[in-house]
C-alpha cells in the first residue's frame, strides 16, 4: 500500500460507513436543543473483563513468586544466595593495576604558543532563512533526511535486526549525538554529549547473552557495585573510573563521577553509562540513571516533547519566557561567532557566543536586575589590574587575567590559586539603571584573542 | 433565504438555532466521518459529533469570526474523538476485533471480484488503522483525510514542524508494518486454503 493510496482509502472508509448524502443530525441536535438534554447511544462495549482477568492471574503469580523467594532464603541454599552474585561486571578486589609500559606518558613540554590575532568583530546577524520545508512525502531514502534523528535510528535497527530502545527525548542536559551499530560486538550504541562538553550519555543494547568485558580498565571493584532493579528486572549498578594521574605508573579505581547501568530485559540487554560529571548532568545519581532506564521506550511516542530547560535554552526568546526584565543582546559579535546557548537561573540570563562550527562558547554576557545584584569592580584582582572605564554612558570596571592554579600552564599545578594577567581571560562589568551586565571573552590557545577596545565594543553594543 | 457562513455564526451568537442548523448541515458529513475514522465506532461518531455542535453552539461566544469555522471545530471533534478511543480498550489481535465495525463494512450484495478485493483492501487498511494508537490514528487522520498540511497541523497540534513530521513518520511506519502484518497473515490462510 502506497501512502499515496492512503487518503483515497480513507475516504472510501469514511463515505461507506457515513455516506454523504444519508448523514442527518440536525433533527436530533435540535431535538436535544429543545429538551435541553443529552442523548446518548454510545455502546460503550469493550468491557474489561478479559483485564481483570489478567490482572488477577499476575497478582496470584506474583505472590507464588515471593512466597517461594521468601521459603528459598530460609534454607540453606537460599542462604548461599543471599551473598552478592555479580552477573553483569567483570569484578577485582583489586583497587589498581599496574599500566602497561606503552601506556606511560610523561607529561608533555610547555607547547610553543600559537600565533596570536584580535578577532575582528561583525554585525550580529539573523540566521539566514532554514532550507525551505520539503515536500510532505519525504522518506529516509532521500540523502537530505539521512543524519535526522528517526533515519539514523531507523539504519541501525535495520543493521542490527531489532528495535532500538529509545528515551523520550534527550536527557535533560545533554544533546542526541550519534548512533550506530558494531557488527563484531552485535550492540548498537547511542551517545548524547553533554551540552557545554565534558561529558556523555551512552545506551548499548543487544540481544540474548550480556557478556562483560574483562581488560582490567572493565574490571570493577565488587564493593562499588549495587544490585539494583529497572522495571522489575534485575540490575547492577557501578560507580566509578579507573584514572591515571600525571606520571602514574598506575591505574587507580577513583568512586563516584562515572556510573553504569546494566541489566537484561526479556531477549535483550542494556548497558546504560554517565561519563565524566560536569553541571550539566551533576543531576544525574543512581536513582536517576534508573528513573532514565525506566522511561526508555520502543520508539519516541507521539506527544513526547523535552520540557524546556531553562538551563539549556536555544534563543533569547525562550529566554524571556522566564526572565521578568527585558533581555539586551549585542549588535556587534566576533566575526563567525552565533548564540549557541542561554542559561537562565536564578533571575540571570547567560548568553553564550561561539564559533558557528565549534561548541565552545568563548564570549559570555550575562545580566540580572540590580535589585538583586551590582556590579563592581574586581576586589580579589591584584591592585593596578582594574581600569575604570564607561561603557556609553555607564561607569565600567575592565580587566584581563584569572586566578588559576594552572593546570594548563606548564603542565604543573600550584597548590594555590595564582593570579595570571596574561590568561585568555577578559573581563567588563557596569550596571545601568536597571541592570547589571558582565561580558566575558575566555578562550583556549586557539590563536584567537581578545583586547580591551574590541571588548568595550562588543559591551557598547548591548541595548 | 441562503445565508454564509459567517451570518450563520452571526445568527447563532443571538441565539438564533438557524445559524446553529446551517453550520450543521455544512459540516456534519466531515465532522461524523473524522470521528468514525478515530474511534472506529459508528455510533461514538454520531454521539461525539452531535456533542461537539452543541458545545460548539454554547461556546460560539469565544469564536472569533474573523476565522474559519472549520477548523476549529474540527479541532473539537478529534479532541472528543481522542477522548472517546482511549477510553476503549482495544484488542489488538483480529480475532477479538468489534463485529459491529465489520457489519458496517459487509456489502449485502454480491459484488464483481475487483469490488471485493477493493472492499477487502480498506477492510485491512481500517484493521491497521485501528490498532495504531489514537493520538498515531490523528496524524494520520489529519494529514491524509481531512488534509491538513504539515504548517496547519504544527499550528493545531502546537508542536514545531519537525515534531510533525517524526510524528507522521512513525505512525506511517506503524501503519505499513501493521498492514504488511495483516498481509502475511492473510496469504498464509489463503496458502492453507487453497
Amino acid at each position: 500500500m502506497k501512502i499515496a493510496d492512503l487518503s483515497n482509502i480513507l475516504a472510501s472508509l469514511a463515505e461507506e460507513n457515513f455516506p454523504s448524502n444519508k448523514v442527518n443530525l440536525w433533527p436530533s441536535i435540535k431535538n436535544q436543543l429543545e429538551n435541553h438534554g443529552q442523548h446518548s447511544r454510545s455502546n460503550m462495549l469493550h468491557g474489561s473483563t478479559n483485564s481483570k482477568r489478567s490482572r488477577r492471574t499476575a497478582l496470584i503469580f506474583v505472590a507464588i513468586t515471593i512466597t517461594a523467594f521468601i521459603l528459598l532464603l530460609a534454607s540453606p541454599q537460599g542462604q548461599a544466595f543471599a551473598q552478592k552474585v555479580i552477573r553483569f561486571f567483570s569484578t577485582t578486589t583489586e583497587k589498581s593495576f599496574v599500566l602497561p609500559t606503552d601506556m606511560i606518558f610523561p607529561v608533555p613540554p610547555t607547547q610553543t604558543p600559537k600565533p596570536t590575532y584580535i578577532l575582528p568583530l561583525e554585525t550580529a546577524g539573523v540566521k539566514s532563512d532554514p532550507t525551505p520545508e520539503k515536500e510532505d512525502n519525504w522518506s529516509c531514502s532521500d540523502p537530505s533526511y539521512k543524519d535526522e534523528y528517526w533515519c539514523l535510528i531507523e539504519t541501525v535497527e535495520s543493521q542490527a535486526g531489532f528495535d532500538l530502545k529509545e528515551f523520550l527525548y534527550d536527557p535533560k542536559g545533554t544533546q542526541f549525538s550519534k548512533v550506530y551499530y558494531n557488527p563484531e560486538t552485535k550492540e548498537a550504541i547511542t551517545e548524547y554529549k553533554v551540552v557545554s562538553g565534558g561529558g556523555y550519555l551512552i545506551l548499548r543494547q543487544g540481544l540474548f547473552d550480556y557478556i562483560p568485558h574483562d581488560d582490567p580498565w572493565s574490571k570493577v571493584p565488587i564493593d562499588a557495585i549495587d544490585q539494583v532493579s529497572v522495571n522489575g528486572n534485575y540490575a547492577e549498578i557501578a560507580s566509578g573510573t579507573y584514572v591515571v594521574y600525571p606520571d602514574a605508573t598506575e591505574a587507580v579505581w577513583e568512586p563516584g563521577g562515572q556510573l553504569s547501568l546494566v541489566w537484561r530485559e526479556g531477549s535483550s540487554w542494556f548497558v546504560f553509562e554517565k561519563w565524566g560529571d560536569p553541571y550539566p548532568i551533576e543531576w544525574i545519581n543512581k536513582d536517576e540513571m534508573i528513573k532514565l532506564a525506566e522511561s526508555l521506550t520502543p520508539s519516541r511516542p507521539i506527544d513526547a516533547v523535552a520540557p524546556v530547560d531553562p538551563e539549556n535554552l536555544t534563543s533569547i526568546e525562550e529566554a524571556q519566557d522566564f526572565a521578568k526584565f527585558d533581555i539586551l543582546t549585542p549588535t556587534v559579535l566576533p566575526e563567525g561567532f552565533e548564540l549557541q546557548r542561554v542559561v537562565y537561573v536564578n533571575e540571570m540570563v547567560h548568553q553564550l557566543y561561539g564559533p558557528q562550527n565549534r561548541t565552545d562558547t568563548p564570549l559570555r554576557i550575562s545580566m540580572g536586575p540590580i535589585e538583586d545584584f551590582q556590579a563592581g569592580t574586581c576586589t580579589e584582582c591584584p591592585p593596578g589590574t582594574v581600569e575604570d572605564v564607561f561603557v556609553n554612558q555607564w561607569q565600567g570596571w575592565y580587566w584581563r587575567g584569572i586566578f588559576s592554579t594552572g593546570l594548563f600552564v606548564e603542565g604543573q599545578p600550584t597548590s594555590t590559586p595564582e593570579w595570571h594577567a596574561e590568561a585568555n581571560d577578559w573581563s567588563v562589568v557596569w550596571n545601568t539603571d536597571s541592570l547589571w551586565i558582565g561580558v566575558n571573552f575566555w578562550i583556549g590557545d586557539s590563536g584567537e584573542v581578545m583586547n580591551k577596545e574590541t571588548l568595550l565594543k562588543i559591551a557598547e553594543s548591548i541595548h | 433565504m441562503q445565508i454564509n457562513e459567517i451570518q450563520a455564526i452571526a445568527l447563532l451568537k443571538n441565539g438564533d438555532i438557524s445559524g446553529l442548523e446551517y453550520l450543521v448541515n455544512q459540516y456534519q458529513v466531515k465532522a461524523v466521518q473524522t470521528a468514525f475514522l478515530i474511534t472506529g465506532d459508528p455510533y461514538a461518531a454520531e454521539d461525539i459529533t452531535q456533542n461537539a455542535f452543541l458545545r460548539a453552539a454554547e461556546r460560539i461566544g469565544q469564536f472569533n469570526d474573523q476565522l474559519p469555522f472549520q477548523p476549529w471545530f474540527i479541532r473539537t471533534v478529534i479532541n472528543e474523538a481522542i477522548k472517546y478511543a482511549k477510553k476503549q480498550t482495544r484488542n489488538t489481535s483480529l480475532d477479538g476485533y468489534d463485529e459491529s465495525v465489520l457489519d458496517w463494512l459487509k456489502d449485502a450484495k454480491p459484488l464483481p471480484e475487483k469490488y471485493v478485493e477493493d472492499a477487502e483492501l480498506r477492510n485491512q487498511v481500517f484493521n491497521a488503522l485501528m490498532r495504531l494508537s489514537p493520538d498515531e490514528r490523528k496524524v494520520i487522520i489529519q494529514r491524509h483525510f481531512l488534509e491538513m498540511n504539515e504548517a496547519e497541523m504544527a499550528n493545531d497540534l502546537n508542536r514545531p514542524r519537525s515534531t510533525v513530521k517524526w510524528w507522521l513518520h512513525t505512525a506511517r511506519k506503524k501503519l505499513r508494518f501493521i498492514w504488511n502484518g495483516n498481509q502475511r497473515e492473510n496469504e498464509g490462510v489463503n496458502h492453507e486454503n487453497s
